[in-house]
């Protein structure tokens, strides 16, 4: 190895850097961070309309100068069951990851598996949530403020899971092809971390559109 | 340093408080400037290397001073906390309501202002009336896009915005005629969205309003093409369709009003109908004019007396009278 | 190892495969930094290029009163995008894509940046993003509502279009490119963080390093910020979603709040390694050290901090609450202190120095002078009651030049001068550099200074047209500035001439105590033969930089 530089691309094995951490564990710190400034906006958006709308949930019909009829706050019922699904597959990340650390292979593609059947569990929820919306509710991005920002946050925060998943299906094909494994742990271990940032987000926006609306 | 007050007068009471903080802060500005620029320019001259010198040689090995340090840090830090007290004090006076203030409806859309009077029932177009040592509140309103209400003489300015509205207040403390220009980007004709606001004194601004008040009564009576319509043309439709013939539309001579343009073919008016006709529609606010865009594009629109001329000869007829 | 290099070409693994394509691969798809940084370089200064032509047009335009030289949708389309492209395709790009590869991994004594393919990948989303811009143009006309793009007229169609392509355009590039600086975000962070090389602990960097650290933990965080907004104002033109549609529950004053949650820090992402390019030649021109390396380091911490907290200083006028402006006002006030720190710590390096009048130096001054002028009437605009007189008007468009141009622009020069023997290998003709120096400083004060009497008169920005009574401040304001954009053509010259048949550059021509001189100029591939250890500051010029490490086979030796 060149003695030129102190720590190469992570790939290539352990090699010292200053922090003592790999530069690809804080490389995934940093772009977690930066999904979370992506988040944060958006979640200021929903909030600061929020504040400046004269109720909430806003009004949905106006007769000349006033309000006749506010939308309905989301039910929460349905939604709790597709959280406890999402929360639960964050359970299995992590054991998978635990067990990929311990070198128990099949305990770690089952774990691993069931993480990814849990992920589209989720997003099949998301779906039937989105159908219902549309189809109950009448409410789309476009027709107001209200759906702008919930389509907007849960549409983006699925579009994440989506991801997720595709990264776990690569996970999972290249560990079973020896790419990574005990010896690389670095894409696994960015995987583990990035699902659970996943988890975190849709706590935060679950508690926001259907916890804290009256 | 001229005093901005001898350039651009003072013209409300808020005017005085901004120009003293101006000229506190221009004060500042040139001693820090002096300072610093001179210190700058005095240690170039100083130190620099002289043809004859030893290249070598080096500078003094001093790393810092930190009293220094703390002594530029301090200074500057208390004149900052000073000049935001003064601020401070002078913004809260600045946006203070007053209960008796008498009120102006504005109202700002691409590219002019319109002036409502709600205590009168007198509306004003491209230009705005205010009685003189009087408490004013003005309530801003923009019905497309973001403008900005500013008077440079009044020294404050306002945004008015779609959907949020906002308010001014401020005491009128000078005679005069003022421009009152759109401080904040709205498209095209940003730079043309002007209006004058005359500052008169009570007396003089309670006849202006009876004035209107009687004008918007009268009836408008017969009205001749040559006399008035070819009037508004030349005054408000020149540049574009008269020099220019834009669109495909000539307003030179009755039988290009016959004729129309090449967007919105056919004549301009329908005799006997004002509501149908395409030359009253195209001067009316708001959206869905033909050929999409109001008349004249940009701006200043036609006053609704000038509006209702226009409808009366249509109604009248439309003759080449 | 090899560390000898022949001009602008960097020795390269891809070089050894031959054929007609390995020019590609050596200068295009190479993921050397240096390659890298030379490259946004380049594709920088041609936007600036572009861009101040667009600035030369509309100071036609506003030569005189009445004159049409373009029409009004046309000029607003020439300020749109004037600004835009010095921000995002200039400014921006240079100091960090350009300066910040080139200079950052030298500097710490590292091989290259900790991902060099990401960041290739960071420099090729550029060019692209930056063409998106402007195809607009053929589109029926660019983006037309402001580099500050406020809805609702930069979602109002333009009237005679179908749709406002140019601002589709605009939205989609500025995406694209933040995507790169995000990237290259994390890229710098990790690197500077964990590949500093033996001997180089945190108060041993240079001020550039610390200045580009904190640069590049803003863009991490506000960056997207800025994507969250630009996505949610195309989703409004493309699908009319309503975000800011007051019809249907938006909120116009939303846009304004992320946007400039992004573009305040944007402006200190823009100043802060210009001040780090002056921190590094100041004491190298005065054989001193710098005056308060401590103080000018954090400083710079300090103002990244502060740049999250200050943002709606932007919104004074547009009616928010009134407890809102007193702290954004207060705030503001704060974050000129460890400014005014930084420039009484360069002013105070010069006392007792040996000071080289040499052209690095004069644009390293001429930026102190202006960017005071453009922190102080920074601080007129912070005063909120006098902010209700200046908004909106020419004063501050004379102060965001005094801070951008003033700032950025005379720090980017005083770099381009300082490390073009490093970068490419040759010396600049020192006569043609003063010259530019002089035309560019005097010709720059002339164009920007009178702006700020005009805008307290009354001259409304943004505007193609104006009262007669500033026909003649505005003339004579377009004859310097072309005067101030013919400055350039000096630069071009000397550079072209400088890359045909410039004198050879040593490793050090300035005496610098910075790692980057201790390579031959320009650096070979992997940029160190062996290992730098550092012992000291690096400011310090009675002593060598660095000694080496060992190679495989040898002791250590110090450099001389």
């Amino acid at each position: 190895m060149s003695a030129t530089s102190v720590a190469t691309e992570s790939a290539h094995g352990p090699t010292r850097t200053n922090t003592g951490l790999s530069n690809g564990l804080i490389g995934v710190m940093c772009f977690l961070t930066s999904e979370m400034a992506l988040f944060g906006s958006l979640i200021f958006m929903y909030l600061y309309v929020r504040r400046a709308s004269p109720s909430w949930p806003p009004c949905q019909m106006t007769v000349g100068n006033h309000c006749a009829a506010v939308y309905s706050p989301f039910a929460w019922q349905y939604p709790t069951v597709n959280t406890v699904i999402l929360l639960s597959s964050g359970v299995t990340m992590h054991f998978a990851f635990q067990a990929l650390r311990r070198g128990r292979m099949r305990a770690m593609y089952t774990l691993l598996i069931a993480t990814i059947v849990l992920g589209l569990a989720f997003l099949g929820g998301q779906a039937y949530e989105y159908t219902n919306l549309i189809h109950n509710e009448h409410l789309t991005m476009a027709v107001n403020i209200y759906g702008a920002t919930f389509y907007m946050l849960t549409g983006l925060h699925g579009a994440h899971v989506t991801g997720g998943i595709i990264f776990l299906l690569v996970l999972l094909i290249g560990t079973w092809k020896g790419r990574f494994g005990l010896h690389k742990p670095m894409v696994p271990h960015a995987a583990t971390l990035y699902w659970h940032f996943v988890d975190a987000v849709w706590v935060v926006l679950f508690a926001l559109f259907y916890l804290t609306v009256p | 340093m001229t005093p901005i007050s001898g350039v651009l007068p003072e013209a409300t009471n808020h005017a005085a408080d901004i120009d003293y903080i101006f000229k506190f802060m221009a004060v500042a500005a040139m001693a820090i400037f002096l300072i610093v620029e001179g210190f700058l320019l005095y240690f170039v001259l100083k130190y620099r290397m002289r043809p004859g010198d030893d290249p070598e040689a080096l500078g003094s090995n001093i790393h810092g001073n930190t009293r220094l340090e703390l002594v530029w840090s301090a200074i500057p830090a208390l004149f900052l906390i000073v000049l935001s007290g003064m601020c401070y004090k002078v913004y809260f006076d600045i946006i203070a309501p007053h209960a008796d203030a008498y009120v102006i409806d504005v109202t700002a859309s691409q590219f002019s202002w319109t002036c409502t009077h709600p205590e009168y029932n007198v509306t004003e177009y491209s230009s705005c009336h205010m009685p003189m040592g009087e408490q004013i509140t003005l309530n801003l309103k923009a019905t497309d896009v973001i403008h900005s209400f500013w008077v440079p003489e009044f020294r404050v300015k306002q945004d008015a915005v779609p959907g949020y509205p906002t308010r001014m207040h401020f005491e009128t403390t000078r005679v005069g005629t003022y421009h009152l220009i759109c401080a904040e980007f709205c498209g095209v004709g940003h730079a043309y969205m002007r209006a004058n606001v005359y500052v008169m004194t009570k007396s003089d601004f309670l006849a202006w309003i009876k004035q209107q008040q009687q004008a918007q009564a009268a009836p408008v009576g017969q009205v001749s093409f040559k006399k008035d319509i070819e009037t508004l043309f030349a005054a408000h439709c020149m540049a574009c369709h008269i020099s220019n013939n834009l669109g495909g539309l000539s307003l030179a001579t009755y039988n290009g009003l016959l004729k129309g343009g090449a967007i919105v073919p056919g004549s301009v008016f329908k005799a006997g109908d004002h509501k149908d006709s395409v030359i009253w529609k195209i001067i009316q606010p708001g959206t869905g004019q033909p050929g999409g865009n109001r008349m004249p594009l940009g701006g200043p629109y036609l006053s609704s007396h000038d509006i209702n001329t226009i409808a009366a000869w249509i109604d009248q007829g439309a003759k080449n009278n | 190892m090899a560390t000898a290099a022949i001009g602008l070409g960097v020795p390269d693994h891809a070089q050894s495969r031959g054929g007609s394509w390995a020019w590609v691969r050596r200068y295009i798809l190479s993921t050397d930094h240096k390659v890298i940084g030379l490259n946004y370089m380049y594709t920088s200064i041609f936007f600036f290029i572009i861009a101040g032509l667009f600035a030369e047009v509309i100071r036609m335009n506003l030569a005189q009163p009445g004159s049409k030289v373009v029409s009004p949708d046309v000029f607003n389309q020439l300020t749109t995008i004037h600004g835009s492209a010095m921000i995002f395709l200039f400014t921006i790009p240079m100091l960090v894509g350009g300066f910040g590869n080139f200079l950052m991994p030298l500097m710490i004594g590292a091989g290259d940046v900790a991902f060099p393919r990401l960041n290739l990948l960071s420099y090729l989303l550029f060019p692209p993003a930056g063409i998106i811009m402007f195809l607009g143009f053929l589109f029926g006309g660019a983006a037309q509502a402001g580099w500050t793009s406020y809805p609702p007229i930069s979602i109002q169609t333009p009237p005679g279009l179908p749709h406002d392509y140019g601002q589709i355009c605009w939205l989609v590039s500025v995406i694209f490119v933040g995507v790169s600086s995000t990237i290259t975000a994390i890229n710098f962070l990790v690197t500077i963080l964990n590949m500093r090389t033996r001997g180089m602990s945190f108060h041993r960097l240079p001020l550039f390093i610390w200045a580009m650290l904190v640069t590049v933990i803003l863009t991490l965080v506000v960056t997207p910020a800025l994507a969250g907004a630009l996505t949610v104002q195309l989703l409004s033109i493309v699908f009319g979603i309503p975000f800011f549609d007051p019809a249907k529950g938006g909120n116009v004053l939303l846009w304004q709040h992320m946007f400039w949650f992004y573009s305040h820090p944007a402006v200190y992402i823009m100043i802060l390694p210009g001040m780090g390019i002056i921190s590094e030649i100041i004491p190298v021109f005065s054989r001193k050290p710098i005056f308060g390396y401590k103080a000018i380091a954090y400083s710079s911490a300090a103002i990244g901090v502060l740049a999250f907290l200050v943002w709606a200083h932007h919104m004074f006028t547009s009616g928010i609450q009134p407890w809102l402006e007193t702290y954004f006002m207060f705030a503001t006030m704060i974050i000129a202190v460890p400014t005014g720190i930084k420039v009484f710590s360069w002013v105070a390096t010069l006392f007792e120095g040996k000071l080289r009048l040499e052209s690095p130096l004069l644009f390293a001054l001429g930026f102190v002078s202006t960017f005071t002028i453009g922190g102080i009437t920074g601080i007129f605009l912070a005063a909120v009651p006098v902010d209700l007189q200046e908004h909106g008007t020419y004063f501050l468009v004379a102060h965001l030049h005094y801070v951008l141009f003033g700032g950025s622009v005379f720090a980017i020069f005083s770099g381009l001068y300082m490390w073009w023997p490093k970068m490419t290998g040759r010396m600049l003709n020192e006569k043609l550099s003063k010259l530019h120096f002089w035309l560019m400083y005097i010709s720059f004060n002339c164009t920007f200074f009178p702006m700020h009497i005009i805008g307290l008169l009354g001259m409304p920005r943004r505007v193609a047209d104006y009262d007669p009574q500033f026909g003649a401040f505005n003339l004579f304001i377009s004859i310097s500035a072309f005067v101030l954009g013919a400055s350039f053509l000096v630069f071009f010259y000397n550079a072209a001439v400088s890359l045909a048949r410039g004198e050879k550059a040593p490793a050090n021509p300035w005496g610098g105590r910075t790692l980057e001189w201790t390579v031959p100029s320009p650096p070979g591939h992997g940029n160190f033969a062996r290992v730098p250890v550092v012992s000291g500051g690096p400011y310090d010029f009675t002593k060598p930089a660095a000694w080496f490490g060992p190679t495989p086979t040898e002791g250590s030796e110090e450099l001389t």
